[in-house]
Order: structure tokens, then sequence, then C-alpha cells
């Protein structure tokens, strides 16, 4: 393969922050057609929250980190316990009963790559921290596994015009879309609440990892600027037949969150 | 004429397939076709397409509608998306 000239891909010379090891990390993702070292540098400078480092948040985060993203602020209360092993690929057997799934999540990630910053947040994403949490991100991954959580998130990004990558596998199912405040839907345009969902819901691992790994991907479009984010896309994936299905969603004007007079 | 529904999550269990073909009268609309399922699958199936509980996306053909009065035609596929929160 040849090599990849990072000068002149860019017309300037090596960002000083990315060090030749750092550059080294991603090498081959630099050569992608249209990525390169100018795309590389704005995911070096942008920070995800992900809330919930689970099936869906912990695939993700690992995703984001081995891309190189800066700064991952991971939040998630708690305890690694062991019904969560089946979709949890960040932690490890000896944490359970004992470690904080963010704490647990990063000093994982951190061994993935050692150029990422990782905040470990041993916190739940609630009314007390919402605010503060989503201000100290350029993008938020959604990974929660209830829908006032979800909501919650969803009425700060749009308050602070952040975007939100929006993520839930249940049972052989799953889907992803982005929500780009005052562009997309946000997540109350779609409606999505049941007052019937709870805890365990039944989930197969590689049905939650290849969302998570889906929206991981949105998150580095969406920061980047490379490819075509699901703006007013929600991609729906059918794990039995293994297909997808990419559903048209629209704003709503009188959304009580996005609308026009919110 | 003839229209599918499909749907996923528990109402795809409790109709047994993600799929189905229903035979409509001309100008049925979207609501009709909802009404005749939940009528066909029972009580929990109703519920879950009409009741109040849960916010659910329906859709034509893959795109998301305002207003479930509109009507159908022939070969439509008509979707009832439930929520996931899963993570």
């Amino acid at each position: 393969m040849e090599r990849f000239d990072r000068t002149v891909a860019t017309g300037m010379p090596t960002p000083m922050h990315l060090t030749e090891e750092e550059l080294g990390w991603v090498d081959w993702q630099l050569t992608l057609p249209g990525f390169g070292l100018e795309k590389q540098y704005k995911l070096k400078s942008s920070t995800a929250l992900v809330s919930r480092v689970g099936g869906v948040g912990s695939p993700a985060a690992a995703s984001l980190a081995m891309a190189g993203i800066g700064r991952l602020i991971l939040a998630h209360g708690g305890h690694v316990e062991p019904f969560h092993m089946n979709r949890w690929p960040l932690a490890s057997t000896e944490q359970i009963g004992r470690v904080n799934p963010a704490v647990s999540a990063a000093e994982r990630i951190r061994k993935l790559n050692p150029h990422v910053e990782v905040v470990a947040v041993p916190e739940f994403v609630s009314p007390e921290n919402v605010q503060r949490l989503v201000a100290q991100a350029d993008i938020v991954v959604d990974g929660a596994p209830y829908f006032e959580e979800r909501h919650l998130l969803n009425r700060e990004c749009v308050r602070q015009k952040k975007p939100m990558v929006e993520a839930a596998a249940a049972g052989m199912e799953g889907f992803v879309t982005t929500v780009i405040p005052g562009e997309t839907p946000c997540i109350q345009c779609l409606g999505f609440h049941s007052k019937d969902w709870s805890l365990p819901f039944p989930i197969l691992g590689a049905v939650s990892g290849t969302v998570a790994n889906l929206a991981a991907l949105e998150a580095i479009k969406v920061l980047t600027g490379y490819g075509e984010p699901l703006r007013g896309i929600l991609l729906f994936l059918d794990g039995v037949s293994s297909s997808f299905r990419r559903i048209k969603v629209r704003r709503n004007p009188a959304c009580p969150v996005c609308g026009d007079r919110p | 004429m003839q229209v599918m529904f499909s749907s996923n999550g528990k109402l795809r269990h409790l109709i047994g397939a993600a799929r189905i073909r229903m035979e409509v009268p001309a100008e049925t609309r979207v609501v009709d076709v909802l009404e005749n399922v939940a009528e066909r699958y029972g009580a929990e199936a109703r519920a879950l397409i009409l009741g109040e509980r849960s916010g659910v996306l329906v859709l034509v053909n893959d795109e998301m509608i305002e207003q479930s009065t509109i009507a159908v035609s022939d070969g439509d596929e008509v979707t009832v998306l439930l929520p996931m929160a899963g993570g």
C-alpha cells in the first residue's frame, strides 16, 4: 500500500496535537479516501459524553477511543454485575460487584488507546448533573436503558444545541439516529416512551454491539464532517433477518422540546 | 387491495411474523389497518398499537406519518415501531 503523505494530503504540516505515535495508532484509517489528517485532527479536538457504558455505550466508547477521539466522558453509576457480562466488552470478571462501570470502562479504554483523555463519572445522568455533563461535550452518545434518562439528555442537548446520537437495542432489534438540534427531529418528536418498559429486557450482546458501533460511526461522522450522518433517518436493525430499514422521521413543529415555540 | 403490515418487538412476537399481508377494501386508512390488526391479534396487541401507555412510530413505506387518517394504497406497507430504550 502506498504510504499516506500527511503534508500533501492536508496542505499543512502535521498538527502539533497529533504526535507521530498517535498517528501510528490511526495510520490505517488516515488512508481512508477523504479522511486524512484534517478529519483526524477534528476528532482529536473533540469530546464525547457517553451516557452509560453498557451494551451500547461501552462498545461505542471503545470505537471512539480507537478512532482517536480526544476526550471521552463516561457516565455510569453502580457496579459491574454478572448479568452485564454478555454485552459489556470493557468490563472484567474480577471487577464484578466491586468496580464502577465508568471506572472499569475508563481503565480498559486507556489501554486501548493511551492518547485519549478519559474521564470516568461514577454517576448516572440525572437532573442534577445533566447540564454540567452536556456542557463539557461536543457530542453525546445516549445508551441509557430508561426513557426518562434518554428524554432528559435529549432536552438538555436541544437546549445547549449539542448533537446527540440516540441508539438503543432490545431483543434482536435496535436503532440508531442522530439528533441535530434545529435540524432533525429530537427524541420527543418521535414520541418514543413506554410506561411498560422495565429491566431486565432480552438482549444478545452481538445485537447491542452492532448498534453501538453504528452509533460510534455516527459520532465520528458528525464530529469530523466525514460521510453522511443519519439526519432525519432512523436506522432500524432487524437482527433476526440481518436487515436494516432506513426510516424517514420528521421534526414536529409543535414539539414541546425542539419545536418552533417550545 | 393488498397492504403489508410490519412491526417489531413484542408486537412482532404476538403476530408471529415480522410482516403479514392483508386484504383491505379500497379507501382504507392507516388507522383502519391498525384497527384491523388490533382486532385480529387481541387485547395485548391492541394495547401496544393503540394504547396510551407507549408512544409508537407509525410508518407508511418506511416514512413517519403525522396523521393516521391518511389513506393507504395497494402495495403499501404500514409499520408500527414500538419504542425501545435498551442500552
